[in-house]
């Protein structure tokens, strides 16, 4: 059932004019209704931020040319739920939050929430270990029954939810922050795994349905992504993008950033190791993380690694410090392209190294596995 | 009074024989000429008339008519002017009918009576081979290729009559030095860097006359492997090398001093280039276009997801028949095209790095980046190679490469080996020749099974693999039908890059 607040709300929240301090702001000094009701009238709403005639117009012939039937449609469609602002369903993690959205729309089940959280974010860009590690933290996490916040976005945080997902029936549920509304999946190659994490986690945007993805959204999708973590980790990073903003978004509220250290030959962690630089703690074992966040640490099972032979080991610790091609294996190694070529080709078999566009990486999580007395 | 003097005219990379008939006679003094001419074959109406009148001869006050004969076929270029200009001399009795004999004439006549060179000598000679003949100096040296008759230069048509009428010695007719031919100088492999793999793709390429598509960033070295390939491919055929001068002449490309081309050429047009000018074309005299020009010798197709899909196409079917029939409304050209393509693109869009965690481009423009060139195309390329750059200490080390020459001795015997064995190269190896020459061994047949049944290798992919492990192991020396484990992994390591970008994004 959706009430006329709601729907007022959902109006509010799209309108092309309206910033997102102004409508939290709004939502506190009065109920929706009855904002958008004086903003259709041309009246400027009752509240503390001044507002220029040129705005209100703006806003109001931009609240005329919204049918609230439509929005309601879309909002009950979907299955969407609303929280507004100082509502008592708005969660509370977010309530004290200085940018909190002033309208949570969500789909799943708010209490997701009262877990601890930790947000795992990183480049779309990612390398194939950089994959793997979210992977890794995702599902280690969940099992631990820490609730990971991602952005399902391409790469880290893809992974990271899809370690998530993974787990076992008994793991914590995840919570995906997007950037545009919560009717349509983007990006559609991340379609199997929205809905997964529509069925049994938590998805959450502030942006009502029918929002499409520009791009200026993501980068205020980050500051609830922060906003929500107890901890952050960022797994990889170049020097610049979006997880760099979380990242600060992080550091303004006091929110601790950990990150998985790098090759200092990889561009994709260069950002993180820019950020190690300035401070930041270095995670290099779900341990790392669950101290952290105060959990408690319990026994993870390292996964059975494969005996190498010499070559083979070799090989493999010189594309662990960054993507390599074979050119570059065979010097670096100063071995044959014959022997080079086999043993790379057995390991790909193998699945300990991956190749893509003739580049070989390194396939597996670059977290270790420090044994844990029970 | 009237005089016939034999000439040819060029279409396509094919003369055709033109007799050019004269005469002079009463009537308004005027010059008209028969026989198809276009623009610049009408032209020589006023360069002949000057270039006799400044050479000291007399020119009619009276009615002349050339006919170019016969008049059903286009008569194109300036090549024809030196036999009318004989023509009107033998009409006006400046010189006799038995002076001039049945010598044919080619050459572009300058207004102080200079006589110059033209496209086509070599095609235009070899249609009247029997035939002795005068042409321009610069044409001497690609006309005794084709010619089995006599050779005759002239620097200008004053010392040609004075010569034809006996009151002067014919000019020594000296090779000249003309324009420099760049594929004398094909650059050495020594000067490539690290990039063992490159390399080795570049001698398998070279070995087994396959296709191959290099991978990689600006500056990783695309253009300066596939520049060295020539320098790996032995001197052409002789009836390649023959087609090769013909092709060469008739485009007005520079050929070398002896006049027949031996090495194999290398074309590399630009990606802006148009179907006309890949496949060859023009309204009338059906220039060769740069597939014929590469006959014999190496395509580099750099930029290749920038050329014009139907550019591409063009270029396809000229891999596939090895000639290209260019068709116009009054003319149809069969032109041959057998050429080794080499193909270069980057790896996506900004390329700028490869490297996973550094590629600027969003998977999408990628993956549409590459789809262009996907298709039929890419299926020729027995070989796939990513070319990275070479790290800063391969390229300052001072360990030297091995040089052009040595690699080339391995190629030509490994040739050797592969035509005795199929009586062709082993890209061509088709069918129960590739079953009997190319047999995995056990191991090498468990890694190809694997390698299909995850879907890295097609059924086509399984073929080009053992024609290059084929070329691998003769390089190496291994020439017996077995295959072994290595030729087998170190073939599917050159022809990774694309079939697997195509599975990864589908899965």
């Amino acid at each position: 059932m959706t009430t006329a607040d709601q729907v007022a709300a959902s109006v509010l929240a799209g309108l092309a004019s309206m910033s997102r301090r102004r409508l939290q702001r709004l939502l506190l000094d009065q109920s929706p209704t009855t904002a958008l009701q004086e903003l259709r009238a041309g009246r400027p709403p009752a509240g503390s931020m001044a507002m220029s005639d040129s705005l209100l117009e703006r806003l109001s012939v931009q609240a005329r040319a919204v049918d609230d039937d439509v929005v309601a449609r879309r909002v009950v469609e979907s299955a969407i739920g609303v929280a507004i602002v100082g509502s008592a369903d708005y969660p509370q993690c977010l309530a004290d939050d200085p940018e909190r959205p002033g309208v949570l729309f969500y789909r799943g089940d708010l209490s997701v929430l009262d877990a601890q959280r930790v947000g795992i974010v990183g480049t779309r860009n990612a390398t194939a270990a950089g994959r793997a590690t979210a992977e890794e933290l995702g599902a280690a996490l969940a099992e631990a029954g820490i609730c990971v916040v991602s952005g399902l976005a391409l790469g880290i945080d893809a992974a990271a939810h899809r370690g998530a997902v993974n787990a076992s029936s008994n793991a914590a549920p995840c919570v995906a922050v997007v950037g545009n509304g919560l009717d349509e999946c983007y990006p559609k190659r991340n379609v199997r795994l929205w809905e997964r994490v529509i069925e049994g986690h938590l998805m959450l945007s502030e942006w009502p349905p029918g929002t499409a993805p520009d791009a200026f959204r993501f980068p205020l999708r980050n500051r609830i992504i922060a906003a929500l973590s107890n901890v952050l980790v960022v797994v990889e990073s170049r020097e610049r993008g979006g997880s760099l903003i979380t990242a600060r978004a992080c550091l303004d509220r006091g929110i601790e950033v950990m990150v998985v250290p790098g090759s200092p030959k990889s561009r994709a962690s260069a950002g993180t190791n820019l950020l190690l630089r300035d401070g930041a703690t270095p995670a290099t074992s779900v341990v790392d993380i669950l101290e952290a966040v105060g959990s408690e640490v319990r026994h993870l099972p390292a996964p059975a690694g494969l005996p190498l032979d010499a070559v083979s080991a070799e090989i493999v610790e010189r594309c662990a410090a960054g993507p390599a091609t074979l050119d570059s294996i065979v010097a670096d190694c100063q071995l044959g392209l014959g022997v080079v070529a086999m043993a790379v080709a057995d390991l790909l078999a193998a699945g300990t190294l991956c190749e893509r566009d003739g580049w070989i990486e390194v396939a597996g999580s670059r977290l270790v596995h420090p044994v844990v007395p029970q | 009074m009237i005089a016939s003097v034999p000439s040819a005219t060029l279409l396509g990379a094919r003369g055709y024989p033109v007799t050019v008939e004269v005469h002079v006679g009463r009537g308004l003094p005027g010059f008209s000429m028969l026989g198809l001419p276009d623009e610049a074959c009408r032209e020589a109406r006023d360069r002949v008339r000057a270039a006799v009148m400044s050479s000291g001869l007399e020119w009619p006050d009276r009615r002349i008519t050339v006919n170019l004969a016969p008049p059903r076929h286009r008569k194109t270029g300036s090549g024809l002017d030196l036999a009318i200009a004989i023509g009107v001399l033998i009409a006006t009795d400046q010189l006799t009918v038995e002076a001039v004999g049945q010598l044919a004439f080619v050459g572009e006549l300058g207004l102080d009576g200079s006589i110059r060179h033209v496209p086509g000598v070599a095609p235009i000679v070899g249609v009247l081979a029997e035939n002795d003949w005068v042409v321009p100096p610069d044409g001497v040296s690609e006309a005794r290729v084709v010619a089995s008759g006599r050779i005759r230069a002239a620097a200008s048509l004053r010392g040609l009559v004075d010569a034809l009428s006996g009151s002067a010695q014919w000019a020594e007719a000296t090779v000249p030095a003309r324009a420099v031919v760049d594929d004398e100088h094909v650059p050495d492999l020594a000067e490539v860097r690290g990039q063992p793999v490159a390399r080795l793709a570049l001698e398998v390429a070279a070995a087994g006359g396959h296709h191959l598509l290099l991978v990689g960033s600006p500056g990783s070295g695309k253009t300066m492997l596939a520049t060295r390939l020539p320098g790996l491919l032995p001197d052409l055929e002789p009836d390649v090398a023959l087609e090769a001068t013909m092709i060469r002449s008739a485009a007005g490309v520079s050929l070398p001093a002896e006049g027949l081309v031996r090495r194999p050429p290398f074309r590399s047009p630009h990606h802006t280039s148009s179907a006309a000018a890949m496949v060859g074309g023009g309204s009338h005299h059906m220039r060769p276009g740069e597939v014929s020009l590469a006959h014999g010798g190496v395509l580099f197709v750099d930029e290749m997801g920038q050329f014009a899909p139907s550019v591409l196409d063009t270029l396809r079917e000229a891999v596939e028949s090895g000639t290209v029939a260019v068709g116009r409304v009054n003319h149809h050209v069969t032109l041959p095209a057998r050429f080794q393509l080499v193909g270069a693109t980057n790896p996506c869009p900004c390329g700028e790095g490869s490297a996973p965690g550094s590629c600027e481009c969003d998977e999408r423009s990628r993956q549409r980046y590459l789809g262009r060139l996907s298709g039929p195309l890419l299926d020729r390329f027995d070989l796939r190679v990513a070319v990275a750059r070479p790290a800063v200490g391969e390229l300052m080390g001072d360990g030297a490469s091995e040089p052009t020459a040595v690699v080339a001795a391995r190629v030509a015997s490994a040739r050797a080996v592969a035509l005795e064995r199929a009586g062709v190269l082993n890209a061509s190896l088709e069918g129960v020749l590739l079953d009997q020459w190319a047999i995995p061994d056990p191991d090498a047949t468990r890694r190809l099974r694997r390698e299909m049944e995850q879907g890295r290798l097609t059924g086509r992919g399984y073929h080009r693999v053992r024609r290059s492990a084929r070329t691998i192991a003769d390089l190496a020396g291994r020439t017996d039908a077995l295959l072994s484990d290595e030729d087998i992994t170190v073939a599917l390591s050159m022809r990774a890059v694309i079939a697997r970008r195509a599975h990864a994004g589908a899965a």
